[in-house]
């Protein structure tokens, strides 16, 4: 705000100073002081923010807009600018009327007011805040100078006007402090800029419109009251409007930010299974090690000993098969194969399964009851990585019946096929089945707890989907859905 | 002088064979598969004084059971086993009350520099 009125003033006092008609240069310099009343407040404004302060100087800000606002009132009448006469090298330049001493008295006691502020806010400021104040402390001390300058010719003291031309290297210093010191949020200082070059530009217009179309000293009054009453429904519909044009700017940088921080988390979840992986890896991989290497370090000290022997070959050929196993599984956790879509019949795929289980059926005396309602089973699927689902689940159903058991398959089918296996074993926990899924996560003594990892990341990868409901002592049942 | 007797509780076979092959020599076995006959064989044997007990086991982890063994039996030495090479588990392990961590594959050594230690 502060640097809008400061320009739109720019642009009047450059075209007051060009103004070669006695009524341009009297319209000019009236106008000029439309937006220079308000760079008081503003700046008394922007200085607070920038100390922080702005709550405890809330009365002073709106005492200073308040004077501003009267002071405004008679900015178009001779008693704040009498007339415009020859001066010095100008062709036309504005007297002070009588209530002028006012303007200047408010320009005096806010310079000295913010310069106070600032001077008092220095010592409590960390480095940055420091480096900040410091910046505009020195940008305020050469405005406020240069823009001094400006007003003795208007007493018709014959000094000209040098000091305006200070007031230039005002912004470059702003413009240094956003940038090195962050001195402002630069994109809220685009879209603020935005909205105000073009709220300049509609002024510009009307005040053109005016001078062209109208009356002299009407064409002023009246360009003046437009603006006044239009200036604040216009501004909001501007900043609505960049607002708007700003925000679809920024969707789809926010979009693009919200992919990065999607890709950072699914990556941190990466880690994180590594780390369980890794974590579950070591205990699978260390205990049969354990083994092999205490059995391997006894063997020339008790070589003749038969149990020994039998042991040896018994516990340590099992243990470096169950490495070879974790490996087995681990690669095809971390590696599956490819999908590869065929017709499949669910139903065979099932008899197939429950037969290549049929030994630790009969051995744990569970008995397997089938009820396949689904109309054809048929349909497109992967039947090897189906027959790796249902693999897992009828593993784990008889593993879960310690004392003899049922198990119950069935099928069913409307827009999915779904296929149903219960159990009546031993059940899980709620902390367990919240935990079914999570690789090396196992209920069993001798489990690898990638089993139920693989079959999820199969139905996943078939787009199908798969529910567990389970408690303890009562059962487990895996509903699978498999779409085509 | 009798032999002192050590409680080893681990679910895996290999593990507690292992066991009974570098401490049979010079001291009493006693074996456990859970958490469960762990303390069971507390309760009826006095005369373990020492416990090695894997950090993971089925039923209930040997974090939990090492905090019921060291209230129920403060008397008993407990020795954690873990496959987890953590920091973090070694330091709960010690301030629930464990006076030494093994880390798997176990050393031969070690078990049995850590056992001497305690006696």
């Amino acid at each position: 705000m502060l640097n809008a009125t400061v320009a739109v003033w720019s642009l009047f006092l450059f075209l007051h100073y060009i103004s070669k008609t006695h009524q341009a240069a009297l319209l000019t310099g009236r106008l000029l002081h439309i937006s220079s009343v308000f760079i008081l407040p503003f700046y008394l404004l922007f200085i607070v923010h920038l100390l922080d302060i702005y709550k405890e100087k809330i009365r002073i800000i709106f005492s200073s807009f308040a004077l501003s606002l009267i002071l405004l009132c008679f900015s178009f009448t001779p008693f704040f600018i009498k007339d415009v006469s020859p001066k010095l090298n100008f062709t036309y330049y504005a007297d002070a009327g009588a209530f002028y001493i006012l303007w200047i008295a408010l320009y005096l006691m806010t310079a000295i007011y913010a310069l106070f502020l600032m001077i008092k806010a220095m010592p409590g400021a960390d480095k940055q805040k420091k480096n900040q104040i410091r910046y505009v402390l020195i940008a305020s001390v050469m405005s406020f100078a240069g823009g001094a300058t400006i007003y003795p010719l208007w007493y018709g003291v014959l000094m000209p006007p040098f000091g305006e031309h200070i007031i230039f290297i005002y912004p470059i210093i702003l413009a240094y402090a956003v940038l090195k010191h962050k001195l402002l949020d630069i994109e809220i200082v685009i879209r603020e800029t935005i909205t105000y070059s073009l709220l300049a530009l509609f002024i510009g217009i009307i005040y053109l419109l005016m001078v062209l179309f109208a009356d002299r000293f009407v064409a002023a009054a009246i360009s003046a009251v437009i603006i006044t009453i239009l200036f604040t429904p216009v501004k909001t519909h501007i900043q609505a409007l960049v607002d708007k044009f700003y925000a679809a700017g920024t969707r789809s940088k926010i979009k693009k930010e919200f992919e990065k921080f999607k890709n950072e988390l699914e990556q941190s979840d990466k880690m994180k299974a590594i780390a369980t992986l890794a974590a579950g890896m070591a205990h699978e991989i260390r205990n049969p090690l354990t083994a092999i290497k205490t059995f391997t370090e006894y063997l020339p000290e008790k070589f003749d000993d038969k149990v020994f022997r039998e042991k040896f070959t018994r516990i340590v050929g099992a243990e470096v098969e169950r490495i070879n196993s974790t490996i087995t599984q681990l690669l095809e956790f971390a590696k599956p194969k490819p999908l590869n879509l065929k017709n499949t019949d669910i139903h065979i795929l099932l008899n197939d399964t429950v037969a290549l289980l049929s030994e630790q059926l009969i051995k744990n005396k569970i008995t397997v009851h089938k009820a396949f309602k689904a109309a054809a089973g048929k349909m497109g699927s992967d039947p090897e990585k189906l027959r790796h689902v249902f693999f897992n689940i009828l593993k784990n159903a008889i593993e879960s019946i310690r004392n003899g058991g049922e198990i119950f398959i069935s099928t069913r089918q409307n827009k999915y096929l779904f296929v149903e296996i219960r159990d009546t074993g031993c059940g899980m926990t709620q902390e367990q089945l919240s935990r079914a899924y999570d690789p090396f996560f196992s209920n069993k003594e001798n489990g690898t707890g990638l089993g139920l990892s693989i079959v999820h990341s199969i139905m996943k990868e078939l787009k199908g989907g798969i529910i567990i409901k389970s408690e303890l002592g009562e059962g487990t049942t895996v509903v699978l859905k498999i779409g085509s | 002088m009798d032999k002192v007797k050590i409680l080893i509780c681990d679910d895996e076979e290999g593990v507690r064979e292992s066991l009974r092959l570098i401490l049979e020599k010079d001291y009493e076995l006693v074996f456990a598969n859970d958490g469960e006959e762990t303390i069971n064989k507390i309760k009826q044997d006095n005369e373990i004084k020492i416990i090695l007990m894997d950090i993971k086991m089925p039923k209930r982890d040997g974090l939990n059971m090492l905090k019921q063994v060291k209230r129920d039996f403060p008397g008993v030495s407990v020795i954690m086993i873990t496959g987890y090479q953590t920091a973090e588990i070694a330091a709960e392990a010690i301030k629930l009350g464990a006076l030494d961590y093994i880390v798997k594959p176990i050393d031969s050594k070690q078990v049995l520099t850590s056992i001497r230690k305690l006696i």
